[in-house]
């Protein structure tokens, strides 16, 4: 095999167990790429040696006791807990914590035989859209061609997602609470797949918004993603909001086509503003699934431009609650600044270890459940939000999938939007009505901007119905052949 | 304006965030745009509607009422403390 590092995941499977190559080579090989893409700062710690040596027990295995993910070098977003190694959460206020406890998602992968090969950098606290938020520095998009114009890989899983474009492990973790999986996939040209709330354990996955946060892979095509949820998922006692719903088998129908299927094109996703070139990739999605003989119907979900005012209340809200934790006591930082008494310890760990934004969004989290004003902006959010779901459940009756743009653009320049909140907030003006509803979807690569800059299809499924999602996507993307990659010269 | 200063000092101390005077200003100039953006959400006509408390309301179990809390060994916890004095974490004094 020429280039492992490009085969699909069930090749390299296939190339380890025929021993055409080791699974200690195949790490030495993605080791080799990841420091090669330093300079577009995807990574906040690398994992290497003990990647290493998980590679040469995996090698001395004997056939029957692999793994089914046995040597897979994974990336993973710095905000799921791994034992003994630093998960930051690209905070400051996390920076030297050390997990003392594995979350349930890496556990799960681990115990299929992935191999975590790195961290990956990511919006501080999951709070951002272009991860120019990290304490480590802004995450630059592998599509950058000018360096003195660095693109944003999008947001908040812009190290997850980046690592993928440049073909630097053979899945990576993110985690969306409004698209922050989806997102930077679609900025990326890869892959990114939300499951339905409650489809993977939250345990071990520093808080954001508790009702929303949801992990899920990028990966270089759909069938791979089918392979990395199918070991992702679980039921688990540590999480009660997992669900016990069986997960329906990924690959049993992924290959049989939209015939007969009905998708859904919701009119209030056609706004105003948004580039032509996004509304023709959309097109293009209606069209081949019209061809592939899917019915196409117009639906209506009237409350979907609420819905982003809607999770700015709830999404900060249970951000302040879940963020409380971060006092200067049991772990991360704490100020080293001059303090009089407790109450003044807390204030200043606080207002010198969360970044600008993280801040942000605490005081509107803080100020939206104060007395006074929790009537008026969290309730009534979470009415506003039942409407919405009701939107969706309305339009399932109808329909099996929803086919919408993922995001209003390409990838901007870094430090485009970093000024106005709300252009920033805007990004996730798709993603977040399915968000709100707890809702399966995905992203995948549809086409290139005039810029030269990959555009995201998302299809929206019904809950727990990953199965059809995901069906609905390999069928496109086999049509749309999406071959592009990031111009990275030799490396 | 929905909010002044004031106010935004108000809700730093109830979020025990320690300000500087400029992030004041700056935080009282986008709370209030973002939350003049959330005033639409008043069109909405949400009279007998229940707001949400989980996604999963319906879907809840009923389990048995046993700790499923994962054991970490009290060492390997007090590596992340960032002050402590033997097996305690130490902050300033509280009682006088």
């Amino acid at each position: 095999m020429t280039n492992i590092m490009n085969a699909d995941i069930k090749n390299i499977i296939k190339a380890i167990a025929n021993k055409e190559y080791s699974v200690e080579e195949l790490v030495n090989d993605f080791i080799k790429k990841i420091d090669k893409l330093d300079k577009f700062n995807l990574v906040s710690e690398k994992l290497y040696d003990e990647a290493i040596l998980q590679a040469k027990k995996a090698d001395a295995k004997k056939k029957e006791d692999r793994l089914p993910l046995e040597g897979i070098p994974i990336a993973v977003k710095d905000i799921f807990c791994t034992e003994g190694n630093k998960t930051s959460a690209s905070s400051n206020i996390l920076k030297n914590f050390k997990a003392p406890y594995e979350s349930t998602v890496t556990q799960s992968l681990k115990n299929a035989g992935a191999i975590i090969i790195c961290k990956t950098n990511m919006d501080e606290f999951a709070m951002g859209s272009a991860s120019d938020t990290c304490n480590l520095g802004n995450v630059i998009n592998p599509w950058t061609k000018d360096f003195s114009k660095p693109l944003t890989p999008g947001g908040s899983s812009g190290g997850s997602a980046g690592i993928m474009a440049a073909s630097g492990a053979c899945f990576s973790l993110g985690t969306d609470t409004g698209g922050s999986i989806r997102q930077p996939a679609s900025f990326c040209g890869v892959v990114g797949i939300k499951p339905t709330y409650g489809r993977c354990s939250r345990f071990g996955i520093i808080a954001f918004a508790s009702s929303l946060d949801q992990a899920g892979p990028f990966t270089k095509n759909v069938e791979d993603g089918a392979l990395a949820l199918t070991h992702m998922v679980s039921y688990d006692k540590k999480d009660s909001t997992t669900s016990m719903e069986k997960m329906p088998d990924l690959f049993k129908n992924l290959k049989n086509g939209v015939r007969g299927l009905k998708i859904g094109i919701p009119k209030q996703y056609d706004i105003e503003g948004i580039p032509s070139e996004i509304k023709d990739l959309w097109n293009k999605g209606k069209k081949i699934l019209e061809k592939l003989g899917a019915e196409i119907i117009d639906i209506s979900l009237p409350h979907t431009k609420y819905a982003l005012p809607t999770y700015y209340i709830i999404a900060p809200a249970e951000a302040s609650a879940n963020l409380a934790r971060y006092d200067g006591v049991k772990y991360g930082y704490r100020s080293k600044n001059k303090f009089e008494d407790l109450n003044e310890m807390y204030c200043k760990t606080r207002g010198e270890g969360f970044g600008k934004e993280v801040k942000r969004r605490l005081l509107i989290g803080t100020y939206v459940l104060s007395s006074g004003y929790y009537d008026a902006y969290y309730l009534h959010a979470q009415k506003v939000r039942r409407r919405i779901i009701e939107d969706f459940d309305n339009a399932f009756n109808k329909i099996d999938l929803i086919l919408t743009p993922t995001a209003p653009s390409d990838a901007f320049m870094i430090g485009e939007k970093t000024e106005d909140p709300i252009s920033m907030y805007l990004n996730d003006i798709f993603t977040v009505p399915s968000s709100l509803a707890g809702l399966p979807a995905l992203s995948l690569p549809g086409a290139m901007s005039d810029n030269g800059r990959p555009l995201g299809l998302q299809l929206i499924g019904n809950t727990f119905c990953e199965d059809l999602l995901l069906r609905g996507a390999y069928a496109i993307e086999q049509e749309i052949c999406f071959k592009n990659e990031p111009p990275l010269g030799n490396l | 304006m929905l909010i002044d200063e004031k106010i935004t000092r108000k809700i730093a101390t109830l979020a025990k965030i320690d300000l500087s005077e400029q992030e004041i200003k700056e935080y009282t100039k986008d709370l209030n745009n973002i939350l003049k953006w959330m005033e639409e959400l008043k069109e909405v006509d949400v009279s007998n509607i229940k707001p949400v408390t989980s996604i999963t309301e319906n879907k809840l179990y009923e389990r048995d009422d046993i700790s499923h809390a994962i054991y970490v060994e009290q060492e390997k916890v007090l590596l992340n403390a960032p002050d402590k004095v033997g097996d305690y974490f130490t902050v300033p004094k509280v009682i006088e």
